[in-house]
């Protein structure tokens, strides 16, 4: 039944052990860094949202007004939190996949360390008041090409392993990672560029750029790791892995068209507005082939996704990446716009993507590796669950009300009767109930960040036997 | 209903145009490559790839919170 | 198969061997018995079904919606705002006056144009607003810092020359706003007066004082054309 290839798979060089081995100190670093981004976030964001509903918080302090509390909690979540950990989560599945020990390990060590030195620099720089003014890229140019930089190096790495491999045919998860390690600094080369010169080709640039980052970077990281944990933590192969394929060609033609769909109304040509608006349909079909396939993996195992804390974060990403996507094929034709556009249903969607999809993928996937690497278990159980509860029912609690609340938002916008500042106030229990959200995610995050720091530390309990080490594992 | 100008939008909007075909382009020319080299010939083996002889298939892995409710074995 | 052997091999970690011979029979037995036949099944019929009707809709929207293939501007297929604009709005210069006073000059100046004692002075009576308006548009072009004697207060303040955020047409509203509120009932100042004035102290930088403003001001008035107030027709 194990099949013919595995044959391959012998030397000690190419032992699971030994692979995590070599990962440990560029993976570790990379993910570390990414939580400590993830703080920082968190507390902006917190700020950001409270200020919403009470807008003289800590209005007296120019670097804390919301102008440049919002973009900067933006940035570090994205090229923090997301980008740092997604790389890392990126590296050691390539390593587990590919069966070739992480390569270049001392240059990603130093690229993740001038990353962090770009994301501070950047980050003092949005709260000077220095920033681009474009949703997504408010960092600088500057701190925007190291950024693009470190992640090609990384990408570079990530080549490597792909023409050194030990596999012949390819995982699913690898056609992602490549294609991700391929395109952002594609997208983020082309950002840069100063050619964006009207107004309105910049703001074309700019969702061209923001959708992508998280349709070809992003996503592409998050389904990577559904498509290695899924199968791999339940024991079951994917159900099919001819459709795992043509959801990630799906993903590759549909996807990079979709930003200009919140340009509806914009005098970017029409022609632009309405392919993309197809092609954000259209990804309906890349989206149902993954959602079918990891369903018909996951059905009849439910024990499995109950005793892992990796399948519990997982199949709750990919159960949101479903939804977020079907729900952001909707809201880009034009009928659903007119309503949602310019109102919080935007933003709530936009978090059941970078946080209930991506995030939470993350989080699943530090849970796998983390022990892995560092030979050690993690502190807690009960604080895991913890965890996973408060960032499962925050995000909940966070969007579906300030979804609920934009619909109504929109509705009053779009009626000359009712003057702008009701249709402001009636969003205020919405916010609030966003604050309260914010507040439970980030307490999730702190224990997060207090579970890692245990586990890399090393401190606490110390089993003779990591649990997490099936008993066939050879020695490094 | 009909807002037209007669101002163009400037080169810029081709410039986006041509990055999101070499996006598409690039994912075809994954899939020429992969199709070459004998991606596709066995599509059956593909499944089997996050399995080997230390963690089979079968085997359920990461199960830490039954390990810890029978209690470990260490 | 050679893969069991390698297994054999494979060394548990150390006396771990014998506790769990029972899990190992048992995995054994498992990797005996077909595991699920996985990893090329062709998923459900209506996947399928609704992969063509996506493809349908797509093709059919980008058909029905395409417009124009240029890079000119353009918004087709957009519903209009709710609101239909009906004829020509009006500009009312007083309007636009409050509206101008309220976001620049109420912050010192007070919502009924009295300011504070001793730094701000008031606008109710007041002879470089009523009498004099030419005063009144210098100082908003340039501002006006330094000590000001009046006859029931002296004021010592400094107000910012607002030349760069208004224009001509602001000035006169907001002046002409000021002339007919708080009780002061003057007519309203033109455009073109406010635009000779300004362009007449285009060399001055800076604010004035109370000295260096009678000094522009009689360097300047010989050349100004008619009187302040315009002419109602």
């Amino acid at each position: 039944m194990i099949g013919g290839h595995q044959s391959e798979i012998d030397s000690t060089f190419q032992s699971i052990r030994f692979l995590d081995e070599k990962a440990r100190y560029p993976v570790l670093f990379l993910v570390v860094s990414g939580v400590f981004w993830l703080l920082f976030g968190s507390l902006l964001a917190l700020m950001a949202s409270v200020k919403m509903h009470a807008p003289e918080f800590l209005g007296q302090l120019s670097f804390l007004t919301f102008g440049r509390v919002r973009p900067l909690h933006l940035n570090t979540m994205v090229y923090g939190w997301a980008s740092m950990t997604g790389a890392g989560v990126a590296l050691w599945l390539l390593s587990r996949t590919l069966r070739v020990a992480i390569p270049m390990r001392p240059y990603i060590i130093g690229v993740t360390a001038l990353w962090n030195i770009a994301l501070l620099v950047g980050s003092v720089q949005i709260l000077a008041g220095f920033t681009r003014g474009i949703e997504w890229l408010e960092f600088p140019v500057s701190t925007m090409i190291v950024i693009v930089w470190c992640i090609l190096v990384i990408g570079i790495a990530a080549m490597f392993m792909l023409f050194y491999r030990n596999v012949k045919t390819l995982y699913v998860s690898v056609w992602y990672i490549i294609a991700a390690f391929l395109w952002l600094p594609l997208l983020g080369g082309v950002s840069s560029m100063p050619i964006f010169d009207t107004p309105t080709v910049q703001a074309g640039m700019n969702w061209w750029f923001a959708h992508n980052a998280l349709g070809l970077w992003f996503t592409p990281i998050g389904l990577a790791a559904a498509y290695y944990f899924i199968p791999k933590v339940i024991g079951r192969p994917i159900y099919s892995y001819g459709l795992s394929l043509l959801g990630f060609w799906g993903l590759a033609l549909f996807y990079n068209w979709n930003g200009f769909h919140h340009l509806i109304g914009s005098p970017l040509p029409t022609w632009f507005v309405t392919i993309s608006i197809a092609a954000s349909v259209m990804m309906i079909i890349p989206v149902v082939v993954v959602a079918v396939n990891h369903h018909m993996t996951v059905v009849g195992s439910f024990s499995a996704v109950k005793h892992s804390p990796t399948l519990r974060f997982v199949v709750f990403a990919a159960m949101s990446y479903t939804f977020v996507s079907l729900q952001g094929s909707i809201q880009a034709l034009r009928t659903t716009n007119e309503i949602i556009h310019f109102t919080h249903f935007v933003v709530a969607h936009a978090h059941i993507g970078m946080y209930a999809f991506v995030t939470m993928m993350l989080f699943g996937s530090c849970y796998y590796i983390l022990p892995r690497l560092t030979n050690w278990e993690w502190q807690s159980h009960k604080l895991i669950k913890a965890h996973f509860w408060l960032s499962a029912i925050g995000i909940i609690l966070y969007t579906v009300p300030l979804q609920v609340g934009g619909v109504l938002q929109g509705l009053a916008m779009n009626n000359p009767d009712i003057p702008f500042m009701d249709t402001m106030n009636l969003t205020i229990p919405y916010l609030i109930a966003r604050s309260v959200a914010g507040v439970l995610l980030t307490v999730g995050h702190l224990i997060f960040a207090y579970l890692v720091i245990r586990i890399v530390a090393k401190v606490g309990l110390k089993p003779e036997i990591p649990g997490v080490w099936s008993k066939k594992i050879k020695e490094a | 209903m009909l807002l037209e100008t007669s101002i163009n939008v400037s080169y810029g909007i081709w410039i986006l145009l041509l990055f999101s075909l070499l996006i598409i382009l690039s994912g075809i020319g994954l899939f020429i490559w992969a199709y070459f080299s004998g991606q596709f010939d066995d599509i059956n083996k593909g499944a089997q790839l996050p399995f080997n002889e230390e963690e089979p298939a079968g085997e359920p892995t990461d199960q830490i919170f039954k390990d810890n409710d029978s209690k470990q074995k260490n | 198969m050679a893969d069991n052997e390698k297994n054999q091999n494979n060394k548990p970690f150390g006396d771990e061997e014998r506790k769990d011979s029972i899990f190992d029979i048992h995995t054994a037995a498992l990797r005996e018995a077909p595991l699920p036949e996985e990893g090329n099944e062709r998923g459900p019929v209506w996947m399928y079904v609704v992969i063509v009707l996506t493809l349908a809709f797509g093709f059919f929207y980008m058909g029905r919606y395409l417009g124009e293939v240029s890079d000119r501007a353009h918004v087709l297929f957009t519903a209009p705002p709710g609101a239909e604009v009906t004829g020509e709005v009006e500009f009312d210069l007083l309007a636009e006056g409050q509206r101008i006073y309220t976001r620049v000059c109420q912050a010192c100046h007070q919502a009924n144009g009295e300011g504070i004692s001793g730094v701000f002075p008031s606008l109710v009576g007041a002879e470089w607003v009523v009498d004099e308006p030419d005063y009144a548009v210098m100082l908003t072009i340039n501002g006006l810092r330094g000590e000001l004697v009046r006859e029931r207060a002296v004021y010592d303040g400094v107000m910012p020359g607002f030349g760069n955020q208004l224009d001509d047409l602001d000035i006169a509203a907001v002046i002409s706003y000021v002339r007919s509120s708080f009780g002061n009932d003057a007519g309203e100042i033109s455009e073109d007066r406010v635009a000779q004035i300004r362009e007449l102290t285009a060399d001055k930088s800076g604010a004035y004082t109370a000295e260096t403003i009678e000094e522009w001001i009689t360097r300047i008035e010989p050349e100004l054309e008619g009187s302040a107030e315009a002419v109602s027709e």
